[in-house]
């Protein structure tokens, strides 16, 4: 009980927003985070089949693809969803994080979102 | 093709160029002096450079992976399997020089220290014991295979291929329980365990089609590439194998039992060459992010 009590005040301390979202441009700071977050998301999870995708998205895609052909092979990606546009980092992770150990997938994540 | 792959198929190829020089010769003059040479000093140094670098390759592939990681385990018993295969192929060796003469001396130091059933031991270790270890590590494979939905049932040409080795293996389990009879001395431990390869390696072609199923349905990357030299790898070894068996029946006339034991080479090479392209695809990230770097 009292450890439960300890944790809500916790999590009220740490993520204010959580408990009560920021006004947008209230807090620029917060708005800039969520942004962020927004962001690194989409990348992360891709665009859902329907949802056209953006130019970044579309281009870290192309990119984790052609990572995926040569570490895996060139069919991995049917193997991993449904249709060629909805692989995305979340749903090759486990494939990949497998067959390459933890070390190799974290490396080979930075490639896919950094390379130019 | 990564590098450390083409190296070790090149290192074949020479092999095998100058094996093929030493088996025209025989063919020719009918001598086994070249032959023999070939297989006892080149055969037995390309056995032990191949095992040993299968084994540090596999031990480079185990560190790339954590502690909790279920591949881990798989090429910790990968690891294991070259390495029995290096000791066998060392021990056998080892015997084949006991009685090479040294100058000056009428018979070999080996001759008198090493004991006699060395040879035995080193077919146990570096035959069923490796397998064992092989088996689990690509029990392993499978396991992590099946977990992401990558594993693919076995067809119908894979059953009657199953089929046929387990008709095999029991025709020869008919022929050893003639020899456990009464009429016949008991036979020694190493011998006993020897006939378990056969069960053993029917067991691994089975996993092996298996694997080989699921690399086809991702397509060939090098991980995929890996599991795939595992394949030829055992079907190698099977038919090296068999030709042992067709060797054994007289059914091969003495000019082409010389080719045969040249398969080994071949099965060595694609055992050594499988970690390459597992330890290719994991630094490959690494390594292409240091080239772009500089």
């Amino acid at each position: 009980m009292e450890r439960r009590r300890a944790k809500s005040q916790i999590d009220k301390s740490v993520s204010p927003g959580v408990a009560a979202p920021a006004q947008q441009g209230e807090d620029p700071v917060a708005d800039e985070l969520s942004r962020k977050m927004l962001s690194w998301s989409s990348l992360w999870f891709g665009s859902p089949g329907s949802v056209d995708p953006s130019e970044e998205q579309e281009r870290v895609r192309q990119r984790l693809l052609s990572w995926l052909e040569r570490c895996i092979g060139r069919k991995a990606s049917a193997v991993l969803t449904n249709g060629v546009e909805d692989v995305s980092l979340a749903t090759s992770t486990p494939l990949l994080t497998a067959f390459l150990g933890r070390r190799a997938m974290l490396e080979l994540s930075r490639r896919v979102l950094n390379e130019p | 093709m990564p590098r450390l792959v083409v190296w070790i198929w090149r290192a074949c190829a020479i092999h095998y160029a100058i094996g093929m020089a030493a088996y025209f010769h025989f063919l020719a003059t009918g001598s086994y002096h070249y032959l023999n040479l070939y297989f006892l000093i080149l055969g037995t140094l390309f056995f032990l450079l191949t095992t040993a670098t299968e084994f540090f390759l596999a031990i480079e592939c185990r560190a790339g992976f954590e502690s909790d990681e279920p591949m881990r385990t798989a090429w910790s018993f990968i690891s294991l399997a070259s390495l029995a295969r290096f000791a066998g192929a060392a021990l056998i060796s080892l015997d084949h020089w006991r009685f090479a003469k040294i100058p000056g001396s009428t018979t070999s130091v080996l001759a008198v220290i090493l004991p006699r059933g060395l040879p035995h031991i080193g077919e146990v270790i570096g035959g069923p014991l490796a397998m064992v270890f092989l088996a689990i590590a690509l029990s392993g494979v499978l396991k992590i295979q099946h977990r992401l939905r990558i594993l693919r049932g076995l067809r119908l040409t894979d059953l009657l291929l199953i089929g046929f080795i387990v008709a095999v293996m029991f025709g020869e389990a008919v022929n050893i329980a003639r020899y456990l009879g009464p009429a016949y001395p008991s036979p020694p431990l190493t011998k006993a365990i020897l006939w378990l390869s056969d069960p053993l390696l029917g067991l691994l072609l089975v996993q092996a089609v298996l694997i080989h199923r699921s690399a086809n349905r991702v397509g060939l990357g090098l991980i995929s590439q890996c599991w795939g030299m595992y394949v030829i790898a055992i079907v190698t070894t099977l038919i090296g194998d068999a030709s042992i068996w067709a060797v054994g029946e007289e059914l091969l006339p003495e000019k082409l039992v010389a080719l045969t034991w040249y398969i080994w080479f071949f099965a060595a090479a694609a055992f050594a060459s499988a970690p390459a392209y597992q330890l290719a695809a994991m630094k490959l990230a690494v390594n292409e992010g240091r080239i772009r770097r500089r």
